[in-house]
Formats: C-alpha cells, structure tokens, sequence
C-alpha cells in the first residue's frame, strides 16, 4: 500500500471513530452498521478474491451469528459477552465447516451461488417458524450488556460506548483477516483462484484450502452478526435474507475484489450513496444498480483498482498509467 | 531403475476410446519422450501420468507405488512436477510472487516450512531461493513485473521455474517448445538440457511437436498412434523402424 | 388429489418463469438473476392493462401477450446493451451484473407503480372452481396448469422440431460455424434473447390473478425459477419441466403433512437435489 492510502485510512479510521462527537444519532447508527457490515463483507471477500469461491448465501452465516447472540443475551449471559461473541464465531465456522465439507467437494462457480443461496434461504424460513426464536417477528429489545473485565467494568448500554466498542472489535476483525489475507495461507489461497489445477500441480491440497477459507469466512460472517444483535437491539429473520447475502457482493465488487481493502471501501461508498438518496423511492435502486453495473462493465477491479491505477500514474515512475483491463469485446 | 509404469491404460472420452491398453517404463534419469500426430493420445496419456485425469483400466505406477488413484496434488508431492502446453502462471502475481508461492508451497508439504507461523512475509532462506531460480532462468531483472506481462517465453521459463521449485524427481513437460519463435525454442531446449544434465539425476518425461527438439534432447522416444504405442526405443532406432517411418517421420522427413 | 392439484399449480406457475430462465442461459450461458423482475414488470404491465378486475379470460390473456411482447423489446435492449458484453467475463461478476439489472428494475417499477400492493382478481369464467370426482378444484389452478403445459409443448416443439430452433441450437452450439453456414448469429441470438425474457413477460400476466403485486414480487419466484433450473440442468427446458413438477409435488406434499413448516420441504429436497445431481437431472443442454 502507498502512502498516500495510509493516509486516508488513517483519516478514515479518525473520523469514524470521533464521529459521535458531532454527528446526530441516525447517522451514528448509519455509521455503526456500515463498519459491521464492511468487516462481514471483507470476510466474503476472503473467500471470492483469494479462494475464488462465491459463495450467495454468507447472510445466513451472519444470521446465525446475530442469532446466537441474541439467545444467549435473553438468556442473560450478558456478563460473559466477550465469550458469546467467541461462542457466536465458533458456531458460524462450524456450520461453515459442515457445509463446506459436504459441499466443496462437488460444486463451484453457479452451482455453489446457488446451493448456498438455497442453504441461506432453507434457514431463513426455519428460523420464521421457530417459536421459541420469536418466529417471523424474531427476538426484540436485546440489551447492550455490561460485564466485568476483571479489573474493570465496561457499561456498554450506555451513551455511545457500544459504537466504540464496535469500532475496536471491527478494527481487530479487519487486522486478523489482513494477516490471514497476507500471509503464506492467503497467499496460496490467492494461487488456488487464479489457476486452481496449477495450485493443484504445485503440491497444494487445494480442497483443504478452500475449505479452511471457507470455515475461516463463515466464522468472520458470524462474528460480524453477533456484534450486529446488540448494535440494532433486534433480530429477525430478515436479518439472513438475500439482500443480506448479496450486501458483500456488492460492496466487495464496487471496492474492488482483487484488492484488500476493496470491500471496505465498497461498503463506505453504497452507504454515502443509499443516505443521499434515502428520501428518492425508486431512485435508490436505480442509482445504485446503475453504478454497479457501470464497475462491471468499465472497471472490473473496482473502485480500489482504479485508485491504484490513477497513483501509478501520478508516481514518478516513467511506465504510462495502466488503465483497468477493459472487459473483452464480444465478437460477432 | 524404473520411475514411472503404466501398465495397460485404457481412457475413453465419452464413446470415443482415446487411449487402448498403453504400457511404457521409464527409467530413472532418462529423457523419455512421446510423440505422434495430432490426437494421438500423447496429451491423454500425460494427463493420465500426471493425475488430471484418471483412466478407466490399467494402472500408473510411481516410484513403486500404485498411485492410480492419488489426485495430482499427491502425485506432485511425491515428485512429479508438470508443465503445461500453454504455460499457466499466476498471471496477477509478479514473477518473484510466482516462485515464492511454489517455493512455500513445497516447504509446507515437506513439513520444512521454516517461517514462524505468525510470519507476513516469506522468510529470507525463501527469497533466496527465489532468487537463485530467477538468475537461473534469466528472469532476475524481470523479478518485479507482472507474469501477465511477461513475453511467452518468459511466461514459459517462469513456470518453468515454478516446476523446479517443487524439487521434483520426474520433470513432466507438455510440448515445452509449443508456438515459440525459432530463437526461443533453441533458448528453451538449452535450459531444459543444462536442468536435466547427466548428473542431476533428473527424470524428463515430455511431449513435443518439434523433431529438432526431440532429437536435441531424448534418450528415448515412445511412438503413439490412434491411441496405441506403436514404437519404442532410441532415436536411431525409431528412425530406422518401418512402422514409424509410414505413419509419422516418413512425412516429417520432407520437411527436415 | 387435492395435493397433487396444488402441488401442479405450484409447478406449473414456477416452470412458467423458470423456462425464459433456462432459454437465456441455453443461448448466452448467463444465469440472468434480474429475470424475476422482468417478470414483475410484465405483471404490473398486465395489471395496468386488465385493472384490479379483469373482464374476461381472454382480457387477461390479451394483456399477458402485451406484456410479453413489452418485456421481449426491454430484453432486447438489456442484452444489446448488457448481456452481449459480459459474456465472456467470469461467471461471477455476469450474476452481479444481472443482479444490477434487477435493482434498476425494481427502482423503475417503484417509480412507475409505487410501493402500494396491488391485487387482481382473476376474470369471470375462471374465479369458481370445478367439481371432478367429487373435489372441488379452484378453476384458476387448472388454467395455471394448462397454460403451463401449453408453454411447454410450444417451447419443446419450436426447439426440438422447428426450423427457428434448430438454427437457434446451431447458434448456440457453435456461433461461428453457425456464422460460416450463412445464419445471421445476433440477429438470431436477439431474437432468442427476446423471446426468453417475453416468456417472462407472459408469465407475469398469467399468474397476475390471485398474486400480491408489490416490488418484492420478483424474489419470491426467482429463488425457486433459479432451483428449478439449476435442477433440470441448466438451459435444458425439458429438464426444468420435470424439475417444476417435482418441486411443485413435494410442495404439496409439504403443505398436507407439514402444514405447520410451508415451504420448508421444498428448500431440503432442493439442497439434495444440487449435492446428488450438482449438473441436474436431465444434465446441462445447449438448448
């Protein structure tokens, strides 16, 4: 990273976290589940542009994460909370780990969108019926807890301590997966989506691979769910719907998915543009689907790509700025 | 002593049967070359070796052990590094990124890995390595660029590299030379001679169109048609068999 | 019997979607998720035509044929201007693109309809229901069955025996060979393209009775149009034929045991279905 990008990162991460100084509350909360959203779609990410897998069902791993939280918050385990996110994370990467197992093995590309859109919407319907889940109306006013730290009490219910509780746990979130992402397993993952035979001929048990990254995602998805639960104080089953599952997609394709930070930057953005237009009925959609597919069909590596291309180009290097790979022209 | 054995393979793409009954020995250290015109089965026969595909009947022996049924992944990891006809690099890495990758790949399968687990960046032993295949490849001032944006014969030497990074013991090379200019394949033909060289023990299984490659290279050649071995033995002998001379050399002979 | 009725209905309105979904991948190899929503356009467009109440069945067969003849000319120009590029991109970012499409759809039918829900009642002649055997069975479930099966034997006959299908199949065979053989390829690929999405169009006005219109209409058949082709085999309409029934059967089934859990059945067969046959029952097809 250059930078000029450091910078702004860092300039980011100082306004977000100073914003409740200043901000008015829908905006804080805007910002809240912006921050909350942009770590789950950074775990999809994880798996789409370092294993090559798309997977259209990740709202149900969120789901269950906001899930298990909100159980265990009624039940009034509130004291132990940083253990029932712990919890929360476990349970989303053992069902991640389950369905991978079962389903890696035979279907990529559309068939897994597919399967998992299917798993995603299987456990949405479920959780409708389910009474003691609260059925379709889900479970409401759940409490921001407070609990001991041994040497501390930390009262997240009141002001605005759990947005900044939230800001710390995302920023851990963030900095785990950049080394996940960075490191000697994130880098083989990388092989296994650009050439899966030729990872495959380099001694790499690409199979393995994609499931580790698989569980690894499901389990992040949910982590970003149980910080969700207490963040909105209510869940219902909508909280895995397919909008839910296609957030990361977007945000993850508008960013940029060849780039680290692509998703972040993609969930930063959706959200400017979904405030500025909020009071349009109808505009909303339309600006937004127009955007996305202008990245499609103009930079395929997204909003990050083009950033890295336009700093090619102002650094003093003498090579012309590389425009982003324009999408192959259909012959006819 | 023998490195790879098939015994009687069959393989079959739908009804159509590609290869009948294939049986071949190769010994170690030596250049083992399959040739034969276009739908021969040369490719199948080398997916089969390599684990890309599997076969219906017969059986791939490997360092004396049945590896018929071991995915490719397995087979690289007890030796066999392959090549592709059309080379297949990391194309959004560059070509150090390539090599330290491969590298890293083949410290982990031999349970070597020498970073500590919490390690970002690849550890110094790997870089040198890196380096070292680099300068042996003639791509050390190309380091930094990306594989996309590597000629095709770079492209070729760098995977090329990414091979020689998984120490392999069976070198397996699917038309090296395919669609190079004259220069670069006299430059590829080198290199494979200097990596194979008496001496360093290594086995080089390959299939190649090119006969001035072929006869610059090949202790032995296994003559394919329609599926079926029809030859086998050294270059003089191939030369001189009927069999081959009418369905193969006899027509590349005008052309030498 | 009652089951097997409901459970045909199901099907019969899920394969009515689900066919111009199979047709565009057949031809452009691009699973088109913005298809639901060109579905509810072709509802609010018929809604608009018949009104809340529709005069006769043939009104609202008329207006189903306008809407479809209104979403093929919107197809045509999605695929002109969209599919036709992304083509040839990675297969995940053709499903992003469409998903594209259908926001700005949904966008465009909120603009024009709003949010209120809608509903149609369906026209005199078809609003009882008929004794067979002693049950009593909602007349619209038969004309949803029938025009169902009229789609299908159409679409199977046009593909499998008619000279357009087969210069279709060419084209999606082997465009270039089909090129080299004198066939005009985009015209006739645009002509395919249009026709698939005016089955959605025709689809959205046959099923108009008895429907909720709001903008989220076009989710709750996409996601079982999707399953049903994915399950029948990719681009194969046969297979989708089958596919629907099936799903359409196990439904029923569902809602008489299971009354409690409606729909859930049909998610696990589903899910079964993709891990047992991941390249569906009939096997993925070219057309």
């Amino acid at each position: 990273m250059n930078r000029l990008s450091t910078y702004l990162l860092v300039a980011l991460a100082a306004i977000l976290l100073l914003l409740p100084l200043w901000a008015n509350s829908g905006l804080v909360f805007l910002t809240g589940t912006t921050i909350i959203v942009a770590v789950f779609a950074l775990s999809w990410n994880l798996l789409f542009g370092y294993a090559g897998l798309a997977s259209f069902g990740s709202g149900g791993l969120f789901s269950i994460g906001a899930y298990t939280m909100a159980v265990m918050l009624r039940q009034g385990y509130e004291g132990q909370f940083l253990l029932l996110i712990v919890l929360a994370t476990l349970a989303g990467g053992v069902v991640a780990f389950a369905i991978g197992f079962v389903a890696l093995r035979r279907s990529t590309g559309i068939f897994l969108a597919i399967l998992t859109l299917a798993l995603a919407e299987l456990l949405r319907i479920t959780l409708a019926k389910i009474h003691w889940l609260g059925a379709e109306d889900g479970i409401p006013s759940i409490v921001r807890p407070t609990f001991s730290i041994g040497f501390a009490t930390v009262d997240l219910s009141r002001g605005n301590s759990y947005y900044w509780f939230v800001c710390i746990a995302c920023a851990l979130l963030v900095g785990l997966t950049w080394w996940i992402a960075h490191g000697r397993f994130g880098r083989t993952l990388r092989t296994i989506r650009l050439d899966v035979e030729r990872a495959a001929f380099m001694g790499v048990d690409t199979h393995r691979y994609r499931l580790v990254a698989f569980t690894i995602s499901g389990a992040i998805a949910a982590c970003a769910g149980a910080l969700f639960a207490p963040w909105a104080q209510i869940v219902t089953p909508d909280i895995g719907n397919m909008m839910r599952s296609t957030q990361p997609i977007l945000f993850t394709l508008l960013g940029g998915a060849s780039s680290f930070w692509g998703p972040l930057i993609g969930a930063f953005l959706f959200s400017a543009i979904e405030f500025s237009t909020r009071t349009l009925v109808g505009i909303q959609e339309i600006i937004t689907g127009g955007i996305l597919l202008a990245v499609v069909l103009m930079f395929p590596t997204g909003v990050a790509g083009a950033w890295n291309a336009l700093i090619a180009g102002l650094s003093a290097r003498p090579e012309p700025a590389k425009a982003a790979p324009a999408l192959q022209p259909v012959k006819e | 002593m023998t490195i790879i054995r098939l015994s009687s393979v069959d393989k079959s793409y739908g009804s159509l049967k590609v290869l009948h009954g294939v049986d071949a020995e190769i010994s170690e250290g030596e250049t083992f070359a399959i040739i034969g015109p276009n739908g021969a089965g040369k490719t199948t026969l080398f997916k089969v070796m390599t684990g890309e595909i599997g076969c219906e009947a017969g059986s791939v022996e490997f360092l004396g052990k049945d590896v018929t049924r071991d995915p490719a992944y397995k087979r690289t990891r007890a030796g066999m590094g392959r090549t592709f006809q059309v080379a297949r690099v990391f194309k959004e890495m560059t070509a150090e990124e390539n090599l330290i990758v491969a590298v890293e790949a083949r410290l982990q399968n031999t349970g070597k890995s020498d970073a500590p687990w919490y390690a970002v960046k690849p550890s110094s032993a790997t870089l040198d390595e890196v380096h070292s295949i680099l300068v042996r490849l003639s791509l050390d001032k190309k380091a930094r660029t990306p594989a996309s944006e590597l000629s095709h014969g770079d492209k070729k030497r760098l995977e090329l590299g990414i091979t020689l990074a998984g120490r392999p013991k069976v070198l397996m090379l699917d038309e090296p030379t395919a669609g190079m200019s004259p220069s670069d394949r006299v430059g590829v033909t080198e290199l494979i001679r200097d990596i194979s060289g008496k001496g360093s023990g290594l086995t080089v299984v390959m299939t190649e169109h090119d006969m001035g490659v072929i006869f610059g290279l090949a202790d032995r050649i296994m003559v394919m048609n329609q599926g079926r071995k029809i030859a086998q033995g050294s270059i003089e002998e191939i030369r001189a068999n009927p069999v081959v001379r009418e369905v193969y050399l006899g027509k590349e002979a005008h052309h030498a | 019997m009652f089951t097997l009725v409901n459970g045909l209905t199901t099907g019969m309105a899920v394969f009515l979607v689900a066919a111009g979904l199979t047709l565009v991948f057949g031809i452009m190899r691009i699973l088109n998720f913005a298809h639901g929503a060109f579905f509810m356009i072709g509802a609010y467009v018929a809604s608009s035509l018949v009104g809340s109440a529709p005069r006769s069945v043939l009104a609202l067969i008329a207006a189903a044929v306008v809407a479809a003849l209104v979403v093929g000319v919107l197809g045509i120009v999605v695929q002109r201007f969209i599919l036709r590029r992304i083509q040839h991109v990675d297969e995940h970012y053709m499903l992003i693109a469409t998903f594209a499409v259908m926001l700005v759809c949904v966008g465009f039918v909120k603009l024009v309809w709003g949010l209120e829900f809608l509903s149609v009642d369906p026209p005199p002649g078809i609003d009882a229901g008929v004794e067979i055997a002693g049950l009593f069975i909602p007349s619209f479930s038969l004309f949803i069955i029938a025009s169902g099966i009229v789609v299908f034997l159409v679409l199977d006959f046009v593909i499998h025996r008619a000279w357009a299908g087969k210069m279709i199949t060419a084209i999606a065979r082997d465009g270039w060979m089909a090129e080299l053989l004198g066939i005009n390829v985009p015209a006739g690929i645009m002509a395919a393209v249009g026709g698939s999405f005016a089955l959605a169009g025709l689809a959205g006005g046959l099923l108009l009775p008895n429907q909720t219109l709001s903008p989220a209409l076009g989710d709750s058949f996409l996601l079982l149009a999707f399953i049903t082709v994915v399950i029948g085999g990719l681009g194969n309409v046969r297979g989708a034929f089958i596919a629907a029934i099936l799903l359409g059967v196990i439904d029923g089934l569902n809602t008489m045991f299971l009354p409690a859990y409606p729909g859930v059945v049909v998610y696990f067969a589903m899910v079964a279905f993709l891990l047992l046959w991941p390249n569906g029952i009939l096997g993925e097809s070219r057309l």
